[in-house]
């Protein structure tokens, strides 16, 4: 007997298209999934009788519904990241997740300070964008398809703003070009092809492999407020 | 200042993509929301908050004075226990010299022959008041004694100003009561002329002997840099120590005055300065050699009449306290 995620995609197809008792089935056969990264966050043997559980749950659901199955991107580590953000948020919301703001939560990982002030942080309940989730969800995703995650990505990104230019370039030449169909076919960078096609030297490629990728993915699923940030950076030297 | 969007939440690290595409890891604040955008300060651009200056720049200042005044009460310390500021020289026969921290505590003693040496063994008066170290030392050579001790010499070279020093080594001369001290002979001389050290060091004496030598050639005496560490204790300060001469700071500058004068300890410059140590009007007459040998026969006169501490020291052969040395290696 198959299991659920052998070939989720086609499944997800049907229940998209409104077989309600195969959305159960499905649910269903993702508890011990749904269970098992609940309690990678939570740490509960008792996930299943949480309010997490419940919570990871109707984000599973939600996964189901937004997974889009023409992106080639697998639907385990879309739905992970869906509900790990769902929980991570309940938790977050019931003040669970509190601890006290230290000095160093004022910096960021390169040392820069970051502003809690910030625009429409007045008190009020922190709205979630869901789609906004979702695109990221697809993105990451489409990384762990080449083995790479954000942490990796936030160490790999070039420091020089010029070679982070010419990996935006090169990232919507992917595109551009269709290069990037072969890629999640062969989970490879096609980096002979780009680079006769852009003119780079293969070794430059290869060395900023994961920030092409990641600008790949971003330009590709990115949510739009980011793809927007690759856009302008871009042509600012334009 | 650089905007970003918040691109993933995890348990305890969010990751912001920048508007320069970049991707930081910031840590999670309760807050922060996937897609929720950011303003951060880049480290050059930071703009200081001047109640925050101000607060770090007087705290800084206060730890800077407390580091000031810490190393200054530490190097005080340091100086105070750690340098020399004295130097304590006991002449019996076995010749000690003790070198003295400001706090008037020890540095450490030399033996300056081998008698010395056999009766410091064992003894460490590092850190011991200098004062209770020298009793001790005597008390020592008395409780061995194998020597007809009676002629005690201390003398000290210090600065000016070190009146505490100048005022210990004053009750030695009148301490013939005490249980160490009684019945000895103690007399006492000090410099405040640093020179006496060096010299000391150099012609290899004690700095008492020194100072005797330095009144030697003042007076024109037969005692030089070979005799004099030989010479019987009692004879050397009956012939060159008058009574109250207790401060010689001023004969190493007589003595380089003389020598400047002629280059000749024998000169005139020397004549007026024995006389003046003699309390002696100089009258013009007489020659230098007529001076010294009115000075030695006074000298010799007045000890052997005043039946002073020095009359038995002044009345010993030369050659006496080497013998006594002899006898008394260490023990009976």
């Amino acid at each position: 007997m198959k299991s659920w995620f052998d070939e989720p995609e086609s499944v997800i197809r049907k229940i998209q298209d409104g077989d309600d008792d195969l959305r159960n089935e499905f649910i269903r056969d993702g508890f011990p999934f749904v269970k098992g990264v609940v309690f990678r966050l939570t740490r509960d043997f008792n996930a299943e009788k949480s309010d997490d559980f419940s919570v990871a749950l109707q984000a599973f659901n939600r996964a189901i519904n937004r997974f889009d199955t023409e992106k080639g991107i697998p639907f385990e580590p879309y739905a992970r990241i869906i509900i790990r953000n769902a929980v991570l948020n309940h938790i977050r919301s019931e003040k669970r997740a509190h601890r006290p703001i230290l000095m160093t939560d004022t910096q960021n990982d390169q040392g820069e300070e970051v502003m809690w002030n910030m625009a429409g942080d007045d008190g009020s309940e922190i709205q979630r964008d869901l789609e906004f989730e979702e695109a990221m969800a697809e993105t990451e995703s489409k990384l762990q398809l080449f083995g790479l995650t954000l942490k990796q990505i936030s160490e790999r990104i070039p420091r020089h703003a010029d070679t982070r230019r010419l990996c935006v370039t090169l990232a919507r030449l992917l595109i551009q070009s269709k290069m990037d169909g072969e890629m999640m076919k062969t989970k490879k960078l096609p980096v002979k092809t780009l680079s006769m096609t852009s003119g780079v030297p293969i070794k430059t490629i290869e060395r900023h492999r994961a920030a092409i990728l990641y600008y790949e993915a971003i330009l590709s699923c990115g949510p739009e407020s980011v793809r927007y940030y690759a856009k302008a950076f871009e042509e600012e030297r334009k | 200042m650089i905007k970003g969007t918040v691109i993933s939440v995890e348990e305890s690290m969010a990751s912001v993509m920048t508007e320069d595409c970049r991707v930081v890891r910031i840590p999670v604040h309760p807050g922060i929301v996937i897609g929720k955008e950011i303003t951060m300060k880049k480290k050059e651009e930071k703009t200081v908050n001047p109640t925050a200056s101000r607060k770090r720049i007087a705290f800084l200042v206060a730890a800077a004075v407390l580091l000031i005044v810490g190393g200054a009460v530490l190097a005080q310390y340091i100086i105070g226990t750690q340098t020399e500021y004295a130097r304590i020289s006991v002449d019996v026969n076995p010749s000690v010299e003790f070198t003295i921290a400001r706090n008037l505590k020890v540095l450490s003693v030399e033996a300056m022959n081998e008698d010395a040496e056999a009766y410091l063994e064992g003894k460490n008066y590092a850190g011991m008041p200098w004062d209770e170290a020298v009793e001790d030392w005597i008390a020592t050579l008395r409780a061995g004694n194998h020597m007809e001790m009676n002629n005690v010499l201390i003398s000290g070279v210090f600065p000016e100003d070190a009146e505490r020093i100048r005022e210990q080594l004053m009750l030695f001369e009148n301490q013939g009561e005490t249980a160490a001290m009684e019945g000895l002979n103690v007399r006492v001389i000090y410099s405040n002329d640093s020179a006496v050290k060096k010299q000391a060091q150099g012609n290899e004496l004690s700095v008492g002997r020194q100072m005797l030598l330095n009144q030697s050639k003042v007076q024109n005496k037969e005692w030089n840099e070979q005799n004099i560490a030989k010479a019987g204790l009692g004879e050397l300060v009956g012939a060159l120590l008058g009574d109250k001469q207790q401060d010689q700071t001023r004969i190493n500058e007589r003595l380089s005055e003389s020598s400047g004068q002629g280059g000749d300890p024998t000169g005139e410059g020397a004549t007026v300065t024995n006389q003046e140590q003699n309390g002696e009007p100089n009258n013009g007459e007489g020659t230098a050699q007529e001076t010294n040998r009115e000075q030695n026969r006074e000298t010799e006169g007045s000890a052997l009449q005043s039946g002073s501490t020095l009359h038995e020291g002044g009345s010993e052969p030369a050659g006496s306290t080497q013998r006594e040395t002899a006898q008394n290696p260490g023990g009976n």
